[in-house]
């Protein structure tokens, strides 16, 4: 990788789309009650953040400085599903979360860009409300769960279609 | 469960957490985790930018909830800060990053502006070594001397645009040869 640095840029979209995606991929499968292997599942999430901070960790890559704004918007999504799960410093950080990948993300919180761009038409609608990788079936379930019950994770999902585009 | 945690980062603003959607509850928790360990690793600029969107600034609770969140961020970053100073341990990045925030500080957008000029204030004002810092007091000369041409500018290169209207004078009949002059040529009788 490091003979190709005009690669670095669609690599590191290329992951973080994978990365989206992958965590689209977990809450669907949590709101249809597959839960077996979602701490597998978030495992993985986790190490993908791995090769994420090694391709940032290049000193000649600086996605930071004038990004595109599909660069933007892909980081936006990813720090969202890091949210979303936990994998940030938070009261009950996910249990997936080791010491390397707490180090790994503080790096890539350093190179991450703006994840709010000035120009951005309707930001709240566009990039929040209607954003895909926060499905709303998802959020509704995880909003019932209380500090002191965690086992609410698992109870049988509500009976309400996604109403956001997919 | 996120709003639990944004509440307990928050919990002056519960009224206006409860208005929030779930996504907007996300956003400002990713606002709060992703500066947090910005300005921990002594990267404190970038808090101005959430500040630039107008769609974000115009909803009210979301942008008291933003407020409070970067008082928070300010607050602790400053405690590290003051920490690591006492180690003689600040960060290399913070002088360039305490530019970054002057500059943000003449932002055009007034939010922005307010956040940056906050920031740099405090900063400046708890770590009062910082002022030894050529580059940055070279920035703050730059900035003045800006301010300066701009102020002399106004006077100097002022444009001021008088207006007058005007009518045009109408246009004078073409001469003719009327039967009337043939008639004023006639001598009166006697």
């Amino acid at each position: 990788m490091n003979r190709r640095p005009d690669l670095y840029n669609v690599y590191l979209l290329e992951i973080l789309a994978l990365f989206a995606d992958k965590g689209i991929s977990i809450q669907t499968a949590a709101t249809t009650n597959t839960t077996e292997g979602e701490m597998k599942n978030l495992m993985d999430l986790c190490s993908l953040l791995l090769p994420i901070d090694a391709l940032l960790d290049h000193s000649d890559f600086h996605p930071d400085h004038s990004p595109s704004s599909l660069l933007t918007t892909r980081f936006r999504n990813m720090w969202f599903i890091c949210v979303l799960f936990n994998f940030t410093p938070s009261p009950q950080r996910a249990s997936c979360m080791t010491e390397w990948h707490i180090g790994a993300l503080s790096r890539i919180a350093e190179k991450t860009p703006p994840i709010v761009l000035e120009e951005a038409y309707d930001f709240i609608t566009t990039d929040l409300e209607f954003n895909p990788v926060l499905r709303e079936d998802y959020l509704e379930k995880v909003r019932c769960i209380v500090p002191w019950n965690p086992s609410c994770l698992h109870a049988r999902p509500r009976q309400r279609p996604c109403t956001r585009p997919l | 469960m996120h709003k639990a945690t944004l509440t307990k980062y928050i919990p002056l603003k519960a009224s206006d957490i409860k208005a929030l959607i779930p996504a907007q509850v996300i956003f400002l928790l990713t606002f709060h985790d992703l500066e947090t360990m910005c300005s921990s690793r002594g990267y404190v600029a970038s808090i101005t930018t959430y500040f630039l969107n107008k769609g974000a600034n115009s909803r009210e609770s979301l942008s008291s909830c933003m407020d409070s969140i970067a008082e928070k961020v300010m607050r602790g970053c400053l405690n590290e800060l003051n920490t690591r100073a006492m180690q003689h341990s600040l960060p290399v990045t913070i002088s360039s990053e305490l530019q970054k925030l002057l500059v943000a500080s003449c932002h055009r957008i007034a939010r922005a502006r307010d956040i940056a000029g906050k920031y740099l204030h405090r900063m400046i004002t708890s770590l009062p070594s910082l002022m030894c810092d050529e580059p940055l007091v070279c920035a703050i000369l730059e900035v003045l001397t800006l301010l300066r041409r701009a102020c002399e500018g106004e006077y100097m290169d002022e444009v001021c645009l008088y207006y007058s209207f005007a009518v045009d004078p109408p246009k004078p009949f073409p001469v003719q040869s009327s039967p009337l002059l043939h008639i004023n040529k006639i001598e009166p009788y006697d």
